[in-house]
């Protein structure tokens, strides 16, 4: 039977929570994900993951740069999220992606912050060609 | 044998002066009574009425032919009334045919003028489409050009250095917003 995408972040929450994020688990997820046909689900999973983590007092902040980020402004980056979560657990995890060019493109489990290069370039493609039309 | 030639030669008195037999003239005058009763009672009736019936029927064919003359003569007055008459009326046909057809071709040529105007229109309202999707096509494919000319350029220019200091500068601009 399918297990409803909320039921399945809930567990996994539970479970890193728990015992923490584990290569083990990450296999487990993808083998389950593989053999269900339901891998184009995964985002949307990890995203309810992230809201179950922020409401267990964990908020993870992925944070995707073309560039590593120096721990200075990973400090800052918590710095700025402390304020809107203040009793909560803040973690940056950061993704090496070259297709942002430069800046970084913040993802928490409700809301997205894009101060990346990449996005500028999109807003600037999208308000040319829509100015044009 | 004794001739009435003969006889006739020998008579020397009368009648027979003048060389006549009297005999052979009653006889001769029998003869042609009788011969004169057989043709009239036995011929002469039927061929006067065989002859009548040939005048009658010659006279009822001259009196037919005369008939058929006058009808004839009757019959070409009416040919040529009625052909004149048919004349006049095909000449109204053909005027009115000839006016029809006028008719038709300028309705026609309206119609083909009209037609041209329509598809000269659509022409040019296709042709102002097409140049401004045309044009549309290039200018995206101008801003996705200018778009891969940056990208490769801050692919380049921007080191990690550079790239911390572009995070922290937009990190400010956010946290003043």
């Amino acid at each position: 039977m399918k297990q409803p995408r909320t039921k399945l972040a809930r567990l996994i929450a539970e479970q890193t929570l728990r015992q923490g994020v584990s290569k083990r688990l990450s296999r487990e997820i993808a083998a389950y994900l593989l053999s269900e046909g339901r891998v184009n689900e995964l985002e949307s999973v990890l995203r309810d993951v992230q809201v179950d983590w922020a409401e267990a007092g964990k908020v993870e902040v992925v944070a995707r740069s073309a560039h590593q980020l120096p721990p200075k402004l990973r400090s800052e980056i918590k710095r700025i999220f402390r304020a809107s979560y203040p009793k909560a657990q803040l973690e940056v995890t950061e993704i090496h992606d070259p297709s942002v060019l430069g800046g970084v493109r913040l993802n928490l489990a409700d809301r997205q912050l894009d101060l990346s290069i990449r996005n500028k370039l999109d807003r600037f493609k999208q308000a040319a060609l829509a100015g044009k039309e | 044998m004794i001739t009435p030639l003969a006889q006739f030669a020998d008579s020397s008195s009368g009648i027979g002066a003048l060389g006549i037999d009297g005999k052979a003239l009653v006889i001769q005058l029998i003869t042609f009574v009788l011969a004169f009763w057989i043709l009239k009672r036995y011929a002469f009736g039927p061929i006067i009425k065989v002859m009548n019936r040939r005048r009658e029927t010659i006279e009822g064919g001259v009196k037919l032919a005369e008939q058929m003359q006058r009808e004839k003569a009757e019959l070409d007055v009416k040919v040529e009334a009625s052909l004149h008459q048919a004349r006049q009326e095909a000449d109204g046909i053909i005027a009115g045919a000839k006016d029809m057809a006028q008719a038709t071709i300028a309705e026609a040529e309206t119609k083909a003028r009209n037609k041209a105007a329509v598809i000269v229109k659509e022409a040019d309202a296709r042709i102002a489409q097409d140049m401004a999707r045309a044009r549309q096509a290039l200018e995206a494919e101008l801003v996705g050009l200018v778009s891969q000319a940056t990208e490769a350029i801050i692919d380049e220019k921007v080191d990690t250095k550079k790239d911390a200091d572009l995070i922290e500068r937009a990190l400010r601009e956010e946290q003043a917003a």
